[in-house]
């Protein structure tokens, strides 16, 4: 039988060969072991640099827009491009998204699904590990064997060093795919539940403000959350302009909660909780205490799971005039 | 800001109306007369839909002690189906807002129509008290460790 790496060099360069795509959106070796990067394949001779393997982390659907993206100093557009792009389950849903939202025109989108177990994080190796420098990593049947700088060798569960996303994920399966490769994944549910979002959600209101403050305090603005995220494709963002100035332009900690609380909210009945966001934050912003609340409440109130589905409509919208009203305040 | 914490404070409070029921139901409370609280400085949108989440946050971040949001009773918006959608938005924003610590009373949602000038009245004067029971905006300006 044939590796899903394999498989995919093949179907790739295939795509290329017989011009079905332009492009081809994939992951090759990262530069760092435990790392893949995002690459771009044009041709088909180039398929070889592709790989598939447990940290294909990134999701690549933030990729797309650009590839779509209309030029305006252009008076006559270029006929859009043919992208095939390599998507694990979330990214797939991220994708449904930007096709639903009319980023990306579905005609011209190649979904080739790949399977997911979890991907493993590097940082959670590295927080494992220590101070020495990780220089390779073996995977073999759920132990991963890590060789460090000192020639120390550690060995890991792999569930020990899943992205914390992946730990949560509920679809590793792409809801839609046009070349499918590989076994669908054996577990769809989450491994573990969700503890820190539970815990936070007890607390008091004054208890949550302190420690939204307390997270949001850690930020220093270089916008990598947005800059990862699929859903962030707006063309100036509302934390860039100046007319009006949503924010502040200032380092003031109220402009950064104003940054935080008009990006996440954005994310209302579209996040995917795909965790880009989370792992992109340089500082090590827990994002997703908050992010997540809008993925539960858009399930909650409106029976919406976003990017499953092509045909349902984002929950903001459409409405249903049978909408709850219990929010409403009654003067008496 | 000492008088935010001294004992003469007072909430400011921003009110988004739509145009063609709450502000007009603003407007018929005033014509008639009717007593309520000084707090809320309105402003006039075209439709509860027009309302961005990002008004609301931007009113909280510029200093507003409470943010009230008023349009047409469901089914009567002037433009056919702006409530509705603001209605859906409108119970995410309240549940999220509530879920990183701003209190529920601090943004609040009705609906009121041009007939109902008592109705605004009273609705201003709750919103007031609620406001002030749980104090003014603590948006902190430095680093929380």
């Amino acid at each position: 039988m044939k590796s899903v790496q394999e498989e995919i060099r093949e179907k790739a360069a295939q795509l290329l060969a017989e011009g079905k795509a332009d492009l081809v959106i994939g992951f090759e070796e990262g530069s760092l072991p435990m790392r893949a990067t995002p690459c771009f394949v044009t041709d088909p001779d180039d398929a070889q640099q592709l790989v598939w393997n447990s940290y294909c982390l990134n999701n690549l659907a933030v990729y797309l827009p650009v590839c779509f993206a209309r030029d305006r100093r252009l008076k006559e557009q270029p006929p859009p491009p043919k992208v095939a792009i390599v998507l694990k389950g979330c990214d797939a849903r991220s994708a449904v998204g930007l096709v639903k939202e009319q980023q990306v025109p579905r005609e011209n989108l190649i979904i080739v699904a790949a399977p997911c177990e979890g991907m493993l994080d590097a940082t959670i190796a590295q927080r494992l590990i220590g101070t020495n420098e990780i220089i390779s990593a073996d995977e073999h049947d759920g132990t991963v064997t890590v060789k460090d700088d000192m020639g120390k060798e550690m060995k890991f569960d792999r569930k020990e060093l899943l992205a914390e996303a992946c730990r949560f994920c509920t679809h590793r399966t792409a809801p839609i795919s046009d070349i499918t490769i590989g076994e669908p994944p054996q577990s769809d549910g989450p491994l573990a539940s969700d503890e820190r979002f539970e815990k936070f959600s007890q607390k008091s209101t004054s208890e949550r403000w302190e420690q939204f403050c307390r997270e949001i305090s850690k930020c220093v603005l270089c916008h990598a959350c947005r800059s990862a995220c699929p859903n962030c494709y707006c063309k100036v963002c509302f934390a860039d302009r100046t007319r009006p100035d949503w924010t502040g332009s200032g380092y003031d900690l109220r402009d950064v909660i104003a940054y935080h609380l008009g990006r996440i909210f954005h994310q209302a009945g579209r996040c995917v909780d795909c965790g880009a966001c989370v792992r992109a934050c340089p500082m090590g912003v827990d994002l997703r205490t908050f992010t997540y609340k809008l993925v539960t409440d858009a399930e909650e109130l409106f029976d919406h799971v976003a990017g499953l589905d092509l045909e349902q409509a984002p929950p903001l919208r459409v409405f249903d005039p049978n909408d709850s009203d219990n929010f409403i305040t009654e003067p008496e | 800001m000492a008088e935010a914490n001294g004992k003469d404070w007072s909430p400011k409070i921003v009110a988004f109306l739509c145009n063609w029921c709450s502000y007009a139901g603003a407007d018929l409370a005033g014509v008639s007369r009717m007593q309520y609280a000084p707090n809320i400085r309105i402003i006039r949108v075209p439709c509860s839909g027009r309302i961005n989440p990002l008004l609301i946050v931007s009113a909280l971040h510029k200093g507003a002690d409470g943010v009230l949001v008023s349009g047409c009773h469901p089914g009567d918006c002037h433009y056919i189906s702006g409530n509705y959608v603001a209605r859906r938005k409108f119970s995410m924003l309240k549940n999220f807002l509530e879920h990183v610590g701003i209190s529920p009373e601090r943004v609040q949602f009705s609906w009121v129509s041009a007939a109902e000038g008592a109705r605004f009245a009273a609705l201003v004067q709750k919103v007031v008290e609620d406001v002030k029971n749980i104090g003014p905006t603590k948006m902190p300006t430095v680093a929380v460790k």
